[in-house]
């Protein structure tokens, strides 16, 4: 495995992919589903870290036109990851929002958000 | 199971890292994604809408259908949270902790709002020449009323911004941004085509102000949404009459 070629100038990609790991544990492993959602979130900031990455060019300034650099491409960072993850943190907050409601109303209906006990309860609504 | 569930993310994990290998290096200015469009944006912005930070013109002028939908998926958000949390029946939820009237805290906040919603408004106008522009101004406002509703408490903050205007600014936001992306459909233009709106200007001034108009209209909607939600979530769907 070469594994030193990623760890040797792609180092923050293997720093997304933890905390991909991470989330995905979270959203795997507990039972509470409001610890899934917070492993949602840290899936999400994986994601959107992944997509600054790229978008990074060494020695580059911030997506704001200079007159001193000019308009050479390769003098700022792209902006188009940017962009993107600007409009997508706003979509996550809001997507969070209706998972919270969500929980809310299983809360409401069944008593509890702990998956087990929620499916228990489900399964002896079905057999009533 | 906890250790099937680590053995499987740890084989993932190494089949991520191995698929990185392909990845461009980092810091990398020919990559692929920084070719193609990237360029011309960087190259384009300033002489196509006269606006010197290009995440701004591309948001909202180079991409603005883009963005219009995202603003509807953030709108859809808030009344997705809407009809769940306010149908149905109506059984007390769980108070979630009134604050105590301290009145450090209630001065404290009262002079923070004012600065924090100047602050906003910086954010959304000054979005061409500096890192900024709706989405971020939006959530700042909203920040704003929310601090009030946490310090304050619910009912205390509602002179600040009543509930139930929540959802309508959202909609106000929406319903702006598409409105001035249809006034260019008359004017010969396609839709979200600023170089066609009647003002009597260069088509570049002309997509500068269109890329304002977008901002507002974008931050209206955020500020609107933002609070909705969180009033859904907070009261658990119970409107004004309690």
């Amino acid at each position: 495995m070469d594994l030193t070629v990623v760890l040797t100038g792609r180092a923050p990609y293997a720093f997304t992919i933890v905390l991909l790991l991470i989330g995905l544990y979270g959203m795997m492993a507990k039972q509470n589903l409001m610890k899934k959602l917070f492993g949602m979130n840290i899936f999400q900031g994986a994601i959107i870290l992944f997509f600054i990455v790229h978008a990074y060019k060494t020695g580059a300034s911030v997506p704001v036109l200079d007159d001193a650099l000019g308009t050479d491409p390769t003098r700022y960072v792209n902006p188009i990851p940017h962009g993107l993850m600007l409009t997508a943190i706003v979509v996550s907050v809001a997507t969070t929002g209706v998972a919270l409601a969500l929980l809310i109303r299983i809360y409401r209906s069944y008593g509890t958000i702990d998956e087990v006990e929620l499916l228990e309860r489900l399964r002896k609504d079905e057999s009533r | 199971m906890k250790a099937l569930t680590l053995l499987v993310l740890a084989a993932l994990g190494l089949v991520m890292l191995a698929a990185g290998a392909g990845l461009p290096l980092y810091g990398d200015a020919s990559s692929p994604a920084s070719l193609h469009v990237a360029d011309d944006y960087v190259r384009g912005s300033m002489k196509d809408a006269h606006t010197p930070n290009v995440v701004t013109t591309m948001i909202a002028d180079y991409r603005g259908f883009d963005t219009l939908g995202e603003t509807m998926v953030v709108f859809s958000a808030g009344l997705a949270c809407m009809l769940l949390l306010r149908g149905g029946e109506r059984r007390p939820v769980p108070a979630i902790g009134r604050p105590r009237n301290n009145i450090v805290t209630d001065i404290v906040t009262r002079a923070m709002i004012p600065v924090i919603q100047l602050f906003a408004l910086y954010v959304v106008f000054h979005g061409h020449y500096s890192p900024g522009g709706g989405f971020q101004g939006g959530a700042l406002i909203a920040t704003s009323i929310l601090l009030a509703r946490m310090v304050l408490g619910f009912e205390r903050s509602q002179y600040l911004f009543p509930q139930r205007l929540g959802t309508p600014l959202g909609l106000l936001g929406i319903a702006f941004y598409a409105g001035v992306g249809l006034v260019a459909l008359p004017f010969g233009g396609n839709l979200l085509d600023y170089s066609y709106l009647p003002l009597g200007l260069p088509p570049h001034m002309l997509r500068n102000w269109g890329i304002l108009f977008v901002e507002i209209g974008v931050a209206l909607a955020v500020t609107g949404t933002l609070i909705s939600i969180f009033d859904d979530l907070t009261t658990g769907g119970q409107t004004g009459e309690r």
